[in-house]
């Protein structure tokens, strides 16, 4: 799978950090803020794998900030590794191990 | 409306909620492209209004696009989304999907736990991969995880991971007792570590991901379930769920129930 190369930088940082042993949560620090309003709610059992839930849209409509907002990804994920450096093509291949089971 | 086109899968998790783990009668008699079609009339003529497409593993049915060309003509206001383990996601299936506005939904099974929560001798790089670049591609992936007692230690890392590859929204749930965890209940977390997961995700930095918690450990709608396991997980605050009036299941031989996790009637058998 390619990946930009900042993109590719943010999977390395994790992958390094997990073969370090490190706590993935440091990573997010200095995230910059791309979605508003964006946090925590109850979600029953059924609804896994139903997402992108449509509640989340009914929400954006009533624009209730202490509900969700909106749907989003990390637009600009953090680079917070000196990976990116390393990173010298525009992609890079993130091979995953073979075999069905 | 849930629509379980297959019950194959290349992935073999063993917490895996799907009911033919216990009734393998259910993964039978599969239903034929023309009989989804009829399914789908049905879905047009009821007014189903939100389709979800899932399996077992749905890319593997090779007239997959098929079904879904014929679900857009049919119904072509509904909102569609496949539910995949992305194991065959790639670049220019997840473009088809953005052309198609159909929206995609995958599971993180674990980090260094992704080969046994798999059963297969994957990794979550790849998955992670797939999540990042359906992003980058501008139709990201919704990603949900299921935290077992494998990988309750890294369920935090497994939140930011998602959250750091782009996922669109993260669904975080305890294994539910069925399907093939019926057979694995040494997998299902206490109600005191589901409590400890969720206060180590909320406890991190602000990962700007819509995400939510299913606080559901025995879904409502199995009857089946022994009084015994309903006193063990029931939670206190058990809310009615709405199966069978806001939503419904066809499993891949075509009956009906209520819910993923529940049984079609009495008759089925």
């Amino acid at each position: 799978m390619k990946l930009s190369k900042k993109g590719a930088a943010v999977q390395r940082a994790i992958h390094d950090a997990l073969a370090s042993g490190k706590a993935l949560g440091g990573l997010l620090v200095g995230v910059a803020a791309t979605v508003a309003g964006c946090g925590e709610r109850h979600s029953p059992a059924h609804t896994m794998g139903r997402f992108p839930d449509p509640r989340y849209q009914e929400n954006a409509k009533n624009e209730n900030t202490e509900e969700f907002v909106t749907e989003g990804g990390i637009k600009e994920p953090p680079v917070t590794t000196n990976a990116v450096n390393e990173a010298d093509d525009e992609a890079v291949v993130m091979g995953g191990v073979g075999g069905d089971s | 409306m849930t629509l379980e086109l297959t019950a194959k899968c290349n992935f073999h998790c063993p917490y895996c909620y799907c009911v033919w783990h216990e009734y393998p009668a259910l993964a039978k008699s599969e239903l034929g492209t023309d009989r989804w079609k009829v399914v789908l009339d049905k879905c047009a003529v009821d007014g189903v209004e939100d389709i979800l497409f899932t399996g077992g593993e749905a890319l593997l049915r090779d007239d997959l696009f098929e079904i879904l060309a014929y679900a857009r003509r049919a119904l072509p206001k509904a909102k569609f989304s496949l539910f995949t383990n992305a194991s065959r996601l790639d670049e220019t299936l997840i473009k088809k999907f953005k052309r198609r506005k159909i929206h995609l939904a995958t599971s993180l099974q674990g980090l260094l736990t992704y080969s046994a929560m798999t059963g297969t001798r994957r990794s979550y790089k790849r998955l992670l991969a797939v999540v990042a670049r359906a992003s980058e591609l501008k139709w990201p992936i919704a990603v949900s995880m299921t935290i077992t007692k494998a990988n309750f230690g890294e369920a935090a890392d497994m939140f930011v991971a998602a959250a750091l590859s782009g996922a669109s929204t993260i669904q975080v749930g305890p294994v539910i007792l069925g399907g093939r965890a019926a057979a694995n209940q040494e997998l299902m977390i206490s109600r005191d570590e589901w409590e400890e997961v969720k206060r180590r995700i909320r406890s991190l930095p602000d990962a700007h991901v819509p995400y939510s918690f299913c606080d559901e450990f025995i879904c409502s709608c199995r009857a089946d379930t022994p009084k015994p396991l309903l006193e063990k997980w029931e939670g206190k605050n058990r809310k009615p769920c709405p199966a069978g009036k806001s939503f419904g299941v066809v499993g891949p031989n075509g009956l009906y129930r209520t819910c993923l996790h529940s049984l079609p009637n009495e008759h089925w058998r």
